[in-house]
Order: C-alpha cells, then sequence, then structure tokens
C-alpha cells in the first residue's frame, strides 16, 4: 500500500490550528468548568499562540508562495492553497474569539469587575486617568507624523500602535513643514506600562480602563490645535523567521544581531478595530504591503494576549479561577535525610507538576554547596526569568566545581533571556558551551559527579521537561533521577559529545537524536509488528505533544495493520490519520485539553508482557528527530516503570478533557457523563501518595502544606 | 598504586580518553572520549603528521585534561603506538604537547604494543592449555605470539597494520575487482616464515584481538560471552566471502560503517583468515582487551603489575630459548653457565643493589649471547648482536633487548676501557654501567664453563669484603678455566671494584 498517498496525512499547520480552537473552546465552556478568569486566560493562550504561529507559519508560507515554490506538501496542500485554508480558519477562530472575549467581559460584570470606556468615566475616574496620563504616560509617547519627506516608520513586531488621522490647522502648527492637509501620524502605546489601569473606586468594585483609550482621550494634548479626525487601535505581525548565521565565530552577539534583526522582518498580519476608518486601514494597508486576508478586524481590544496575568490584578476571586494545584512533595524524597543516599538505594520518578519540581532545584542547591561535589553538568533549554537553578550554578562555580551548562540560544522567543544568563553565568566562571551547529539542544539532562567514600558517584536527572520551576508548576512532565552508572556515563558521554569533544560512543541505555533515535522508535514499533504477526498480543501507547514525522507514521500504519492496538495521545498536532479500515483502524488518538498544558512525553510497548517503558525530550517530529539533540531513555525498575504506566492508564481514561481525533479530521469531545478529568485524578494520586507516606512515616507535614 | 587515573592513548583514527577507577578488584570505567583525527593517514602514507593535525591533537588533549581534571584524577598517562612512532616528526609534536599541555607522551614500541595486549588476552582466558596462537592487528602493526599454556614461547611484530596495509595498497584497489587476492599475496611473504614455525605446533586456538574484531563479530552476527566472541570459521567465512567482493563504498553502504571502518575491514579479515589457516582451529576467539584498559589495569593495581612482571620475565625467558633454539645454540652449555651467572648475580644483588630486572637481563643474554656462532664463528659477538636486536623476544621492550644485545656484544672484550657501545640512544652513564655489569658477570660464568663439558658439578660463592671467591669442587683439572677466568675477571674487578679468585675444593680437607 502507498502510504505516502495524502489521504493518509492530516496537513501540519491545519492541525495545528484545530489544537488551537481545542484552546480556544475552553473559553466556551461551562463556568462550572472553566471560571471566568481562566476563560480570559484560555483566550490570551489561543491569541499568543496565534502570533507564534504568525511569526513562523504563516511567514513561512508566505516566503514559499512569494519564491514560487508550488509543490504539495505530504497532506497534497500547495502553498497558496494552504494559505487560503489557513487564513480562513484564522478568521473564524478570530470570530469565536472575541465573541467569547465579549461573552466573558460582560459576564465579569456580575463579579464587579468592569471594563469602562473613557466616555462612561465618572468625574472622580476620568481625574485619575487624566493624571496617570500627565504623569506616567505623556513623558514617554512620541508621535510619528508620515508624509513624502517622513517615510513610513518602522513599526515593531506585535507592539500595539494607535493609527490616528489629523487636519492640519493653518494658523500654528507643530507640523508647519508638512504641506499636506491630512497628516497620519503613528503612536506606540507604550510596552512597559500597563495595559489595564485600575481606577479608583468604591465598595467592591474593580474598574478597569485600557491604557490605550486614555491615550485616545488624551491626544489633543499631543497635536495641540490640529483636528484630529480618526484614531484606530492597530497591531501588526512580522516575520520572526531571520536567518541566524550559525557559522559566526562569537555566537552569543550573532544571536543579539539576530534577535533585533527579527523586529523588521516583512508583515504578515495586521490586527485593526472594527470600526476602523477607511483611510487610515488603507494606508496602512499600502505601507505595510498587505493583502486583504492579511487583515483582521477584532471586536474588542487588539491583542488580548495581554489578559495572561489579569486575573493577578484582582484580590478576593479565587472563585474565578481553578482550584490551585499545588504540587505535592514526592513521599520518598521527603522521608529522605540525604537525596543522594535515596538515589544511591532507588530511582526517583517525578511526575510534576502533581509533584513538586523542588527536588531538582535542591539538589542542584546541594550540589553547588557540597565539598563532594566535583562537577556539575546541565542543559538549559528554556529556564525562568529570575531562574533559582542558575544561581546555584553560579554559587556553585565559585565554590571551585567544575560547572558546564549548555545554553540553548536558539530557543525560540527565548533568545534575548538566554542571552542575559549565558553571560551571568561566563562571569561566574562557568564552563558555558552553546551546542552543536545546525542543531538546537532540547534534551534535559542534569550530572552531578561526586566523590565519596568508596569512589566516584554519579548523579543524573533526565526529564522531557525544560528546568524551568515556573513553566513546572503548569505543564506536566516527568523525570527520573538514578545514579545507575549506566546512565552516567551516557550523559557524562552526551556532554562530552555537545561541547565537542567527543563523538558519540556507544549508548548503553539512551537513545539520541539525530543519532538514533528515531531508529530505535522504529525498532520499537517493528518489534509489536513481529509480536502481532506471531499472533501475540502486541500494543503501543505513546503520549507527546505532536505527531508529524511520516516515517514513524508509516510504520504505526502497518503496525495498525499487523494488528498491533495503538493508543496515541497527542496534544497538538497530529498528522497520522485514525480510523482508517484497513490502515489505521487499530489507532485511536485522543488530545488532552486541560488545565495544565499536557507537555510529558511516555512511550509504552508492550513486548510480549515485558513493557518496555520510555521518558523522552522528543516528540515524533522530524524537527525533534532530525534538527534537534534529544535523548530518550528507560525506565527500567519495576515499580517505578508501574508508576508510569499509571499515568499513562489515567490519561486514557480522561472523558472530561479528552478528545478523540475523527478520520476526517475533526476533534469530538469523549463524553461519557463519567467526568473523569485525569489531571486532576493524577494530582489526587500524588496527594494520597504523599498522605499515605506521611501517616505510616509519622514525619513532620512541612509548615506550608495544605492538605 | 593509583586510584583514579586517566589514561589517553593517541591511536590511529581517534584520540582515545579513559577515565577509571578502581572498584573493589576491578577497574571502573567512568568515561570515555574519542576524538576523531585520522593521524594514521597522515604518518602511513607520508610519514609525518600534517600541521592541522597536530593543531587538532593538542586541543583535544586539551578537552580531555579539563575532563580528567574533573574528576581529579591522580594521574594522566599519555601515549601513543603505530601513529605517532613511525611519524618523522614525532619528536616535535611530543615538544608540544608537553608546552602546551604539559602531558609527556610516551611512546610504546610495537612490541610493548603488542605485550599489553597479550598480557589482557592472558588475563581474560586464564588456563589456557597447550599451543595458542594470538594476534593483534594493530592499525600500523600486527603482533603475533604463540603461547604454551601460559608462556609466550615465539612472538613476532610486523609493521603492517590494517591501516597500513590499505595505505600502501589503496592505489591497487579500484584497479582490481580482487583486492583480497592481492592482500593475500601481499601477506604471503609475512606468513611463510610464520608459517614454517607454527606448522611444527599443533595450535587448536587462535585469540585474535584488534579493533576490527569486534565488528566483524558484530557483522557475523555474533554476540559477546564475557570478554570473548566465538566466531566459527564458517561465519568468518560467510563474512569474508561477502566482504571480499565490495569496495569500501559498497561496505559502507551495506553494513552501514564509517568511512574508516569500511577501508580496514578486508584488509583485516584477509589477515586473520591467513592466521586462522596456520592453525587448527575451528573458530576465532575475538578478544575486547585494548591497550588502554591493561594500561588503565597497570597503574591501578600495583599487586597484579608485579605478578604481571613476574610472568612476564618467565616469557622473556621463554621466548629467548625459542629464539636461541633457533640458532641451534648449545642448550647444555647455555644451561650451566645460565646457573652459574644467576648464583653470582644472587651472590652480588644485596651488596651491589642489582635489581630483578638486572637478572632476567643477564639470564637471557647468557642464553643468547653465543647465537652469532650460527651465522660465523668469527666475531660471531657481532652476529650474536644484530640477530637479538632484530629477533622478536616476547615481553622485551626494545631498550632491553638493545641492552642484551650490547652485553652479548662485549663478552669478548678484556675491559670496560674498550666496551663497545654501537647504538646511540645508549650513552648514557648508567646505560654503560649496566651493560658492564652484566657483561662481567656473564663473562666470569662463560670462563667457568669454558670447556664447554661441563667440568664441575657444584660451585661455592663466598663473597667477602675485597673479594669474591668461587670455589669449584671438582676432581678434574681446572687449568684451563683458570687460564680463562684470569683472562675474563678484568671487567669483572674494574665495574664491581672488588677482587675476584677462582679456586678448587681442597677435598683433603
Amino acid at each position: 500500500m502507498n502510504f505516502d498517498d495524502p489521504q493518509f496525512y492530516f496537513n501540519k499547520q491545519l492541525s495545528w490550528l484545530k489544537f488551537n480552537i481545542r484552546v480556544l473552546e475552553e473559553a466556551n465552556s461551562d463556568e462550572e468548568e472553566t471560571p471566568l478568569l481562566e476563560k480570559l486566560k484560555y483566550l490570551a493562550i489561543t491569541a499568543t499562540n496565534l502570533d507564534e504561529f504568525f511569526m513562523v507559519r504563516v511567514s513561512r508560507i508566505k516566503d514559499d508562495i512569494e519564491s514560487g515554490f508550488n509543490e504539495a506538501d505530504k497532506s497534497g496542500y500547495r502553498p497558496k492553497e494552504l494559505f487560503n485554508e489557513i487564513s480562513k480558519t484564522i478568521h473564524k477562530i478570530y470570530n469565536n474569539q472575541y465573541k467569547y472575549f465579549n461573552k466573558t467581559i460582560k459576564k465579569l460584570e456580575t463579579e464587579k469587575v468592569y471594563f469602562k470606556k473613557y466616555s462612561e468615566l465618572k468625574n472622580k475616574e476620568k481625574e485619575y486617568a487624566k493624571k496617570y496620563f500627565n504623569e506616567i504616560i505623556l513623558p514617554v509617547l512620541t508621535p510619528v507624523a508620515i508624509d513624502p519627506s517622513h517615510p513610513f516608520p518602522l513599526i515593531s513586531n506585535k507592539s500595539l500602535n494607535l493609527g490616528i488621522l489629523l487636519q492640519k490647522n493653518e494658523d500654528e502648527n507643530v507640523f508647519s513643514n508638512i504641506k499636506e492637509k491630512q497628516i497620519f501620524s503613528v503612536v506606540e502605546v507604550p510596552s512597559n506600562l500597563q495595559r489595564f489601569i485600575k481606577l479608583p473606586s468604591s465598595g467592591k468594585k474593580n474598574v478597569f480602563i485600557y491604557l490605550e483609550d486614555i491615550i485616545k482621550a488624551n491626544l489633543d494634548q499631543l497635536f495641540s490645535g490640529n483636528q484630529i479626525v480618526a484614531v484606530d487601535t492597530f497591531r501588526i505581525t512580522r516575520n520572526a523567521e531571520v536567518i541566524l548565521d550559525e557559522e559566526s565565530k562569537n555566537l552569543l552577539s550573532e544571536m543579539k544581531r539576530y534577535v533585533k534583526r527579527r523586529r523588521w522582518g516583512f508583515v504578515v498580519r495586521l490586527e485593526i478595530n472594527s470600526n476602523y476608518n477607511n483611510y487610515i486601514l488603507n494606508f496602512l494597508k499600502d505601507k505595510l504591503n498587505l493583502e486583504q486576508d492579511d487583515i483582521y478586524k477584532v471586536n474588542g481590544p487588539v491583542n488580548p494576549g495581554s489578559f495572561m496575568d489579569f486575573a493577578s490584578k484582582l484580590d478576593n476571586h479565587e472563585h474565578l479561577k481553578f482550584k490551585k494545584i499545588i504540587p505535592q512533595p514526592n513521599p520518598k524524597i521527603y522521608n529522605a535525610d540525604d537525596i543522594f543516599e535515596l538515589l544511591k538505594e532507588e530511582d526517583v520518578i517525578l511526575h510534576h507538576p502533581f509533584e513538586s519540581f523542588d527536588p531538582v532545584i535542591e539538589i542542584v542547591k546541594k550540589a553547588a554547596a557540597d565539598p563532594k561535589v566535583l562537577a556539575i553538568k546541565q542543559s538549559l533549554y528554556r529556564v525562568s526569568g529570575n531562574s533559582p537553578l542558575i544561581k546555584h550554578l553560579t554559587t556553585a562555580a565559585e565554590n571551585g566545581k567544575q560547572v558546564t551548562v549548555l545554553v540553548e540560544l536558539k530557543a525560540r522567543f527565548d533568545e534575548e533571556q538566554n542571552i542575559a544568563w549565558a553571560k551571568k553565568l561566563e562571569e561566574a566562571g562557568c564552563h558555558v558551551i552553546y551546542g552543536i551547529k545546525g542543531l538546537k539542544v532540547h534534551a534535559k539532562a542534569l550530572l552531578i559527579v561526586r566523590a565519596e567514600k568508596e569512589g566516584i558517584k554519579r548523579y543524573v536527572h533526565m526529564s522531557s521537561g525544560n528546568y524551568n520551576d515556573k513553566t513546572a508548576e503548569l505543564y506536566t512532565d516527568m523525570a527520573l533521577m538514578t545514579s545507575k552508572d549506566n546512565f552516567a556515563s551516557d550523559i557524562a558521554g552526551l556532554f562530552n559529545l555537545l561541547t565537542g569533544y567527543s563523538k558519540p560512543p556507544e549508548w548503553k541505555l539512551l537513545s539520541v537524536a539525530p543519532l538514533d533515535l528515531r531508529d530505535d522508535f522504529l525498532k520499537l514499533i517493528e518489534g509489536e509488528i513481529n509480536n502481532a504477526k506471531n499472533s501475540l498480543e502486541a500494543k503501543i501507547i505513546a503520549k507527546m505533544n505532536s505527531l508529524v514525522d511520516s516515517k514513524i507514521i508509516k510504520k504505526l500504519y502497518q503496525a495498525s495493520q499487523a494488528g498491533v492496538k495503538i493508543e496515541l495521545i497527542v496534544r497538538g498536532i497530529c498528522c497520522l490519520v485514525p480510523g482508517i479500515k484497513g490502515v489505521s483502524e487499530n489507532i485511536t488518538v485522543r488530545s488532552i485539553i486541560g488545565k495544565l498544558l499536557e507537555h510529558s512525553r511516555i512511550f509504552y510497548f508492550y513486548n510480549n508482557n515485558q513493557p518496555l517503558v520510555f521518558l523522552s525530550s522528543a516528540d515524533w517530529r522530524p524537527r525533534n528527530l532530525d534538527r534537534r539533540v534529544e535523548i530518550s531513555f528507560p525506565i527500567e525498575d519495576p515499580e517505578k516503570k508501574e508508576k508510569v504506566i499509571n499515568v499513562l492508564k489515567t490519561v486514557l481514561n480522561d472523558s472530561q478533557k479528552a478528545h478523540l481525533l475523527q478520520s476526517n479530521g475533526e476533534y469530538k469531545k469523549i463524553d461519557d457523563g463519567n467526568n473523569y478529568e485525569s489531571q486532576l485524578e493524577l494530582f489526587e494520586m500524588a496527594k494520597t501518595s504523599f498522605q499515605k507516606e506521611v501517616l505510616n512515616k509519622q514525619f513532620k507535614v512541612p509548615q506550608d502544606y495544605i492538605f | 598504586m593509583f586510584n583514579r587515573v586517566a589514561t589517553i592513548y593517541i591511536a590511529s583514527s581517534d584520540i582515545i580518553m579513559k577515565i577509571a577507577e578502581k572498584k573493589e578488584k576491578e577497574v571502573m570505567i567512568l568515561e570515555e572520549l574519542f576524538y576523531p583525527i585520522n593521524l594514521g593517514h597522515d604518518t602511513f602514507s607520508s610519514s609525518a603528521v600534517t600541521f592541522e593535525k597536530i593543531k587538532n591533537l593538542n586541543q583535544a588533549i586539551n578537552n580531555f585534561k579539563k575532563i580528567a581534571e574533573e574528576y581529579q584524577v591522580e594521574k594522566i598517562k599519555v601515549f601513543a603506538t603505530a601513529a605517532l612512532r613511525e611519524a618523522l616528526n614525532k619528536d616535535y609534536i611530543i615538544y608540544q604537547i608537553k608546552n602546551n599541555n604539559n602531558l609527556n607522551i610516551e611512546i610504546f614500541s610495537n612490541v610493548e604494543e603488542h605485550q599489553l595486549i597479550y598480557q589482557g588476552i592472558r588475563n581474560t582466558n586464564k588456563n589456557l592449555k597447550g599451543d595458542n596462537l594470538f594476534a593483534y592487528i594493530g592499525t600500523g602493526s600486527l603482533g603475533i605470539a604463540v603461547t604454551n599454556q601460559n608462556y609466550i614461547v615465539k612472538s613476532q611484530s610486523i609493521t603492517l597494520g590494517s591501516l597500513k596495509i590499505n595505505e600502501i595498497l589503496k592505489g591497487l584497489q579500484h584497479k582490481t575487482d580482487e583486492f583480497h587476492i592481492v592482500i593475500d599475496g601481499y601477506l604471503s611473504g609475512y606468513i611463510y616464515n610464520l608459517d614454517l614455525f607454527i606448522k611444527k605446533l599443533n595450535i587448536n586456538n587462535f585469540y585474535a584481538s584488534g579493533k576490527e574484531i569486534e565488528l566483524i563479530a558484530k557483522l557475523a552476527g555474533i554476540t559477546r560471552k564475557s570478554n570473548n566472541f566465538n566466531i566459527s570459521r564458517a561465519s568468518f567465512y560467510r563474512l569474508y566471502n561477502d566482504v571480499k567482493s565490495k569496495t569500501p563504498k559498497q561496505l559502507l553502504e551495506k553494513y552501514d560503517l564509517g568511512e574508516a571502518a569500511a577501508e580496514t575491514l578486508l584488509p583485516s579479515m584477509t589477515i586473520y583468515k591467513n592466521l586462522m589457516n596456520l592453525t587448527q582451529s575451528s573458530q576465532i576467539i575475538g578478544s575486547t582487551v585494548t591497550i588502554e584498559t591493561e594500561v588503565i589495569r597497570n597503574m591501578l593495581f600495583d599487586n597484579r603489575h608485579r605478578e604481571l612482571k613476574k610472568q612476564s620475565f618467565k616469557n622473556i625467558i621463554a621466548s629467548s630459548r625459542s629464539v636461541a633454539k633457533k640458532y641451534n645454540y648449545n642448550q647444555e652449555h647455555a644451561e650451566t653457565i645460565e646457573k652459574i651467572a644467576l648464583d653470582i648475580f644472587d651472590a652480588l644483588k644485596e651488596r651491589f643493589q642489582l635489581s630483578e630486572k638486572e637478572r632476567v637481563l643477564l639470564q637471557a643474554a647468557v642464553i643468547l649471547h653465543d647465537i652469532g656462532k650460527y651465522m660465523n664463528l668469527k666475531k660471531h659477538y657481532e652476529h650474536s648482536y644484530y640477530l637479538i636486536r632484530n629477533s622478536d623476544i616476547a615481553d622485551l621492550n626494545s631498550y632491553d633487548k638493545n641492552i642484551i644485545a650490547h652485553i652479548s656484544l662485549n663478552h669478548s672484550q678484556s675491559s670496560t676501557t674498550n666496551l663497545k657501545i654501537k647504538d646511540n640512544t645508549l650513552k648514557n652513564h648508567s646505560d654503560r654501567v649496566l651493560i658492564a655489569k652484566l657483561t662481567a658477570i656473564l663473562k666470569i660464568a662463560d670462563s667457568l664453563d669454558k670447556s664447554h663439558k661441563e667440568p664441575f658439578s657444584e660451585l661455592e660463592i663466598n663473597l667477602e669484603e675485597n673479594e669474591l671467591e668461587l670455589i669449584i669442587n671438582t676432581e678434574k683439572d681446572i687449568f684451563l678455566e683458570k687460564w680463562a677466568f684470569s683472562n675474563k675477571s678484568r671487567i669483572f674487578k674494574e665495574i664491581f671494584g672488588i677482587d675476584v679468585s677462582l679456586n678448587k675444593k681442597n677435598t683433603l680437607l
């Protein structure tokens, strides 16, 4: 059978948009299921997701069209067709997005949260707004007028702007040198100021006004004497796919230039308020070189992405948020006096955020101060803004440990932050390396070398998720902590490969992309195919963020044909088409869109009742398998294996947040009336496991711990 | 004795670092790093390593040193084999590494390289029985040893490794479809001599080692049993017949090999095939022993080292006898004076602080000193000298061999003043003293059996403050011995600073 036929593949970009729609629909669910403030958050996530989609994906397709590339992709779409389909879908998304948004804002009023227009402000509120404008906003505003002698200004990517149409006053004028009567001017809404200004109000009311509305109402102060004909809020999105010169001798400074260059890529989207002025829109369209399809007219505030942390502005509104998932201490670690001693005895599996990320930070902190520790090596892809890990690593270096840190400068849209702390680490004396040319280092690994009485002992942490204490509270990830020599020497070998000190060793336990990870996965699938052909039970469960890789998809089709039962848990893009008779009828695909972002990559192979279980940093997509350094590592200990398998089983049972992918590409919510929400279930399990341990061992409960 | 060490091996296609630690009685390898620099290519094809590669070598060693220091190793030992040994610019490379990294490179001779491997094979295969053939294919050299049980009775080093054959014969490869026949032909010259010796024996076990053996085993679908791969003749030939007709490019594609491995596979297999066919072995026992791990073992386990030394001394003697036999030495005579010489040596040992090693050198010199007579009686010591220098003697490095050769060369000299030193590398004062000391003892021992007829049954040795007195218990007349003795004792007096006398035991007392 020809598995290259486009009918066997969903389009990657359209599948991604479907994912974003699933996220958006969370903002449309019952309030019981999704409280109001969380709805705003889902709306914000949908918006920022789209930003990235435009900057990278849409830009690439536009590039293809521009360059005359007209070949069909795996799913049969040619660039222009795909662009049209995408554009159509996103326009629909916008409609729903603002529909849900306005509904939510309206609903918030019943909770005494108001967004007012300037004209609706009471005197006292207006006074405050005016004062705020004069003292805080005005000093940082820079209006720019555009005329034949002043070219269109460089409007930076994703910035919020006001487009202003002025009628020149002939008498006294700051624009006396401009001949035209109508003047177009742009004022950037300062991005370093709060988007929502809370106005003083009586009682329990929370009254907000948008920053741009205050500016709009006070524009006369900027253009004294000139008549303001119209003002529109707009935002542009640029192509962020500029080329990074990896050959550059100094990658750090090249990266700085790269980030700057990105601000000025070509424009791929214009968002503007729906009651726009025609002149302004046409002017922008013309100057920014846009097509009609690129323009998104929005019925509400431009860029709802700003609502991401709106909830933090409200006190006493906990009932409008999800019940907090408080990461539980891992009982084994909590019970141990010394984590190193514990790991010498047994491996530990951590499941975040149900279990706390603290042990990961703690072990680095402990190592930094431990006289027995000789060296620490860690790969950092995305770390949090003020990461405690950076602090501990610098302390370790200052304490004379050999600290090697692999900093992936190329982690998209985190580059600026990465440059800053890479410098900090270097200054502290860490050996900072920037990875391998042409490959992003996405593997997450930590190695601690300790000289103990019995000799060298090495401790390893490997994870599906980043070393980021903030996202570890929101992303589900699984990690292994171990002191087994085979893992230690593999991870040591991985770092030697990344520093360029050694070619790859023969891996004892790891599979490493781009070397052998795909092949190893293919072999594992092949193993199940062989078992199925020998009439043995055969089964695969794989959980990941995206499934795109056609080599693996083909192998999965073969497996399905051979009778292997395959359950896929794919949160985002899935190019595999399930349920095609004779091809993929043994494959199911589900996507979990919950409170937490599903991020763990877990792979299970039945292996004739000797299950093989792996955790990995990689998704099954070419970028992970070919263009990144990724690892996959086996969970060998039966008890730990059980813990991981149990996670998969729990997720597969989800009937609340799971969407089943149909063979027509639609996702259908599972609604069996059980309301089984796997994320909550896993949280309960972590809680029970910790409490059971507390009761058994009668040890002290942490003071800040809430049952 | 160290607990944690690192070795950096400058091999032909990679620079290899191993960091290891003693874990109870085992070697625990903590890290292995491989930095690919094909020095062998330069050395074997143009005799010198290029500037660019020396720069890379420096950088690689510098990086390795950093990692070794992370583990706070007690000692980093850097060593090299053929790739540097045969490079004309090796002295400058050694100098640069010393200068840039403060590390000394030790260059192992062929023989030392092979001995380490043999040591490893013997160690991982205790209880060797009967006659065995060991073969080690380095990139630049081939080592072959025959053992009887655990003792090496013959060893030979040929400067012809897998990479080297390839560099030499490369030009022919594309001119023929049957490159394996060219290699066979090229090897036959080397194999012929070996054939004469080995065919006399009945060798049932063929142990093969070297970088390629693991690959051969893997391609033949053989899995490892402890330290060995047992590759049957049939599975070896199945693979060989497939490999022999393919170009490196085809091999690379079919077997998913690296470029270097694809080039050395056929030469290596051809060497193994030819050697296997000298034996009756039904299989090739592939050994996974490497030079680095043996060097590490010796660094970490001093006791073991001592034991191995003892073993290695036995090998030197067994192998010396085998060489001497080849040149029809007078075994009886040799055995007699061997005993006398060692008795004298033992008597002097404490007072003059003589070492075990020197004892072995003396013994070997006694066994070998007359082999030149095989060529010509006239100036036989000259012939002995070059025969010894050009013979392979197991476990003997070139320095030691040189010393023995010089002892033989000088065993006819009458005084230290005309001691002949033919080799510039032995110009040190201490080298001369060592040669003189051992020559002196050999000469005395030799004189006591001048008639080569075993004239006495017992020898009594008295070491007085100013004199070494040798008393022979014999009924026979010792006139001839006394005459020879007075002529031959001068060097002894000059070097040890005491008198030496020969007397007949007074049987009347």
